[in-house]
């Protein structure tokens, strides 16, 4: 008995939420990004820029306070949260939607020895992180 | 007997009400190349796709270089190589960006990644367009980057889902050589195909689909001695004439397929009876096709 286990166990098992399947999957995001993050960066930069000018200096203008806030601190931090979350939807919806159907980046992926959850935590925690900063 | 690099039992796989692959065994014997030859529809792509577990097999017993699926699928996966058959490179990126991905996903070690990029380059002779993004490319260029990218961690098998749709005959040939080789180095290789001669040429057995069953297998010459035999006749004119010489044929009991612009005539050499006046010619793997397969277009 023990020596079938034995050997059955020399050959290296691959185990479920891989670290090495994980970093394939973020690997391939950053090479990825290093190719686009001028546009991406540029657009996620410019637009909460107009927000805040024509919300802050326009709209602004007409209003002083809210709840007992200044309304620059509050119309400041809109637009942070929501610079942040759209860094993070769009990729989430769109990116992985055209990856899925159109460029079947996905069907390459999954043909390598990475499992759906895998490459859905990799997804997600890629697209986490690239958001938070 | 040598050890099978891919052995499928009764492998069911239903869509709702459409059975893509209806029962179907599949042998691949290590270090030979198996052509899976069908018409479209016939089920070699869920075939392919049931091999790397991306498709779930409803029945039947699925063995990939000894690992049972869907369980071990990923220990198969990692030493195996998939070509699909849509481009799915990422076309932003560098040839040689494309490969280094593709090194971290088959989980090449940190020492050998660089050899092995070099390696995949010089495979799909792409060394000195390493830095054009896939988008550069040529048609015939993707595709070979699309093999090699399947070879960077060498695997033992490959699966090559018709690998040169589309391609004209120059690049196609090129591809030929490219899959010759690396059977002359003892990888498996299991191919499908709807282009006859490509299975002719590459495959040491062909394992002919229809509806999603294994409807002949063996050594193209054989299956073409066994169903088509060794001449045929083709008997050119009008579509009148054609359907004439189609009738007479049933009448006396010979086999015939169209051919479009001709009525192919097989086996004449053992059929008895005045035939009519047309080219002679071998019988090829086609006969054996369309006549296994049906004419019909489904």
């Amino acid at each position: 008995m023990s020596a079938t286990a034995l050997t059955a166990r020399a050959e290296p098992r691959v185990r479920r939420l891989d670290v090495a399947a994980l970093r394939g999957v973020l690997v391939r995001e950053v090479v990825n990004f290093k190719s686009f993050w001028r546009s991406s960066t540029f657009s996620s930069t410019v637009e909460p820029t107009i927000y805040l000018l024509a919300f802050g200096f326009g709209f602004g203008s007409l209003v002083s306070t809210v709840n007992g806030l200044d309304y620059v601190q509050y119309v400041g931090t809109g637009t942070v949260a929501t610079a942040v979350l759209f860094s993070s939807v769009f990729p989430g919806m769109f990116g992985t939607f055209v990856k899925y159907q159109f460029q079947h980046t996905y069907d390459a992926i999954l043909a390598a020895p990475v499992d759906t959850e895998e490459l859905v935590t990799g997804e997600a925690l890629w697209i986490a992180t690239r958001s938070g900063f | 007997m040598p050890a099978l690099a891919i052995c499928l039992r009764g492998a069911v796989k239903r869509y709702g009400p459409v059975t893509a692959v209806a029962g179907l065994d599949l042998d691949v014997p290590e270090g030979t190349c198996v052509g899976l030859l069908g018409p479209n529809g016939a089920g070699k792509s869920t075939t392919m796709r049931l091999l790397t577990a991306q498709a779930i097999a409803d029945e039947g017993e699925l063995e990939v270089l000894g690992h049972k699926l869907p369980d071990d699928s990923k220990a198969a996966r990692a030493v195996m190589g998939v070509v699909p058959q849509l481009d799915n490179l990422d076309t932003t990126l560098t040839v040689e960006h494309n490969l280094l991905v593709f090194t971290y996903l088959y989980r090449v070690p940190a020492a050998e990644r660089q050899a092995a990029i070099e390696r995949a380059l010089q495979i799909a002779n792409l060394t000195d367009r390493r830095k054009s993004k896939v988008d550069e490319l040529s048609g015939g260029m993707r595709r070979r980057l699309l093999i090699a990218r399947a070879l960077v961690h060498q695997p033992r098998l490959v699966l090559l889902d018709e690998p040169t749709v589309g391609l004209d005959p120059q690049v196609r040939q090129e591809l030929w050589a490219l899959i010759d080789r690396l059977r002359s180095e003892g990888v498996s290789i299991l191919m499908s195909t709807h282009y006859i001669e490509e299975a002719e040429r590459l495959a040491d057995t062909v394992t002919v689909m229809s509806h999603g069953k294994a409807v002949a297998v063996g050594r193209p010459a054989e299956l073409v001695a066994e169903h088509a035999g060794r001449e045929a006749l083709e008997v050119y004119g009008a579509p009148a004439r054609l359907l004439e010489v189609e009738n007479e044929a049933r009448e006396r009991g010979w086999p015939t397929r169209r051919t479009g612009t001709s009525v192919t005539i097989l086996r004449t050499d053992s059929l008895n009876g005045e035939l009519p006046d047309g080219e002679r010619r071998v019988a090829t793997l086609e006969d054996v096709f369309v006549l296994l397969t049906g004419e019909e277009i489904a």
